[in-house]
């Protein structure tokens, strides 16, 4: 009873279908309970692991905890440095002990300031001030702003130093009582730096990557129990192949693919003089990734989300947005819980 | 009978397995209907996304284990018919643009005159297509069709012979 018309719609359905490739579809995702997009808290710790990679990737090497270190490429005269001081509502893992730095504190560490050697100027950033700044800076973010209190910025001194004299001498500032960070600012040419950049950074799963978009929900019963266990898995063949072709869209200038071996090499040269740290890591510790340059004015949101969106990849950062959570960062002190890359910025 | 032997907790327990699994055994058949519906994968696999998620939330709601398959048929049907009107209405700027598998842009991907099938098919009404795709893609019987969209299986079976006559003239042919 098969007539032409029914066999022509049959095989054109199965051809549609088959325009489907199963290896690389996007495993299937159980409700979430809870919503971490968008939480702005401010915690420093996982921020600053988060960044560490955001900031070499941009140019500002080092990130993670006292290493803060900016590249000087083209030596300035003078370099700018924030010493953040304590409030009450920093995060647990600093050494503030949820109090504001009192009075007696701020003045020795002025006093300290003042006596370096090389340090050219000192002044004070109130938080009332750096919350107007910032106000200014992020108006158009009103998701953030909603979520930052005046009380959540940290006051801080700038101090201005000769370039290479007291560097080492304001970090030691540090460790004393009611000083919650100090940070080398970037310079204006690397800020300049960060704003042109255009790289798209595709950070794939690695086997022990304990991201949520490299798990894979398993569900099991045991003894009648429904259990859902997550399970970390590596990027595939077929699934880099997957990615590797979206690198090839037009939006997108060049790319190059970094092995975990170039990641090392790489992680190795920013942190040469942190031997601890070397040691630590190894080469499969390293992801590998795919850098994409996207060209001039192209719909980077549409690469963006494809590339977010494709099985194996753990990670999707697009420096341009990145710029922003440094600036947040060096600029008033603050950090978010979780980098969100530009997650934020297109929903 | 088994089935009078579960706990009330128990069945429960089952059909939940049965919903999640169900999902997970015919994830790529899903998307696939969903893509013949609405013409690209992105919004395919976001359907069936959002169909699991909610069939998830909702699952102790569910009361005839039978019939999950179909339940989870109708719900990727029903995803596909807000995405179609979405995109019918003003939203459509929200909604990045990609073309669809059978279109010009992406000849690449099909043959020229299963192209056309599919153009034809998809300028049917809404109850003919799915009638149709469900059918022809899918295999399924009257009555299954019946339960997926909700209706009665005469209707299913005149529906498909309208819809048939209708993709013939459209494409110039007797059946």
């Amino acid at each position: 009873m098969n007539s032409p018309m029914e066999d022509r719609l049959r095989d054109a359905l199965a051809e549609a279908g088959e325009t489907i490739d199963a290896s690389a579809l996007q495993p299937l995702r159980a409700p979430e309970r809870r919503r971490f997009r968008g939480d702005y808290r401010l915690v420093t710790v996982s921020a600053v692991v988060a960044l560490a990679g955001a900031a070499s990737a941009v140019g500002l090497s080092g990130g993670l905890g006292g290493e803060d270190r900016a590249v000087a490429t083209n030596p300035q005269p003078t370099r700018e440095m924030a010493v953040y001081v304590c409030t009450e509502s920093a995060p647990k893992e600093t050494s503030c002990h949820g109090r504001d730095a009192t009075l007696d504190e701020l003045e020795a560490i002025k006093g300290d300031l003042t006596r370096l050697p090389g340090v050219e100027s000192i002044f004070f950033v109130d938080q009332v001030s750096s919350y107007e700044s910032f106000r200014r800076e992020y108006a158009h973010d009103k998701a953030l702003l909603d979520e930052v209190k005046v009380t959540d910025m940290p006051p801080s001194f700038r101090v201005k130093i000769k370039e290479g004299a007291a560097e080492g001498a304001v970090r030691d500032i540090g460790g004393i009582a009611g000083v919650r960070s100090v940070l080398v600012l970037p310079s204006p040419d690397e800020t300049i730096r960060v704003n042109r950049d255009r790289t798209m950074n595709v950070f794939l799963c690695g086997k022990g990557t304990e991201l949520p978009s490299c798990k894979t929900e398993v569900t099991r019963e045991e003894d009648g129990v429904v259990r859902t266990v997550l399970v970390g898995k590596g990027v595939t063949k077929a699934q880099k192949d997957a990615i590797e072709k979206i690198a090839k869209a037009p939006e997108v200038e060049s790319y190059v693919f970094e092995s975990q071996e170039m990641a090392y090499e790489d992680f190795r040269r920013t942190n040469s003089k942190n031997q601890v740290l070397l040691q630590a890591t190894q080469v499969k510790d390293m992801p590998q990734s795919f850098r994409l340059t996207m060209k001039q004015g192209a719909d980077w949101v549409k690469i963006f989300n494809m590339m977010k969106r494709q099985p194996g990849v753990a990670r999707v950062f697009y420096n341009p947005c990145l710029a922003d959570e440094i600036t947040m960062r060096y600029g008033y002190g603050l950090s978010l819980p979780e980098s969100t890359g530009c997650e934020d910025k297109i929903r | 009978m088994e089935v009078e032997l579960l706990t009330q907790q128990e069945a429960l327990a089952r059909q939940r397995v049965d919903v999640a699994s169900i999902f997970a055994e015919h994830h790529v058949g899903l998307v696939r209907l969903a893509l013949i519906m609405v013409g690209d994968q992105t919004s395919a696999e976001d359907i069936v996304q959002e169909a699991f998620a909610r069939t998830h939330a909702g699952q102790s709601r569910l009361r005839d284990a039978d019939k999950a398959l179909a339940y989870v048929r109708s719900a990727v049907l029903n995803g596909c018919r807000s995405v179609l009107r979405r995109r019918a209405m003003a939203f459509r700027r929200a909604v990045p643009y990609e073309p669809p598998v059978w279109s010009a842009e992406s000849a690449a991907l099909m043959g020229e005159e299963r192209r056309e099938v599919l153009l034809a098919l998809r300028k049917l009404p809404r109850r003919q297509r799915e009638a149709l795709t469900l059918r022809y893609y899918l295999d399924l019987t009257d009555q299954e069709i019946a339960e997926t969209m909700g209706t009665g299986a005469s209707t299913v079976r005149s529906t498909i012979a309208r819809g048939l006559a209708a993709l013939g003239r459209a494409l110039g042919e007797d059946a």
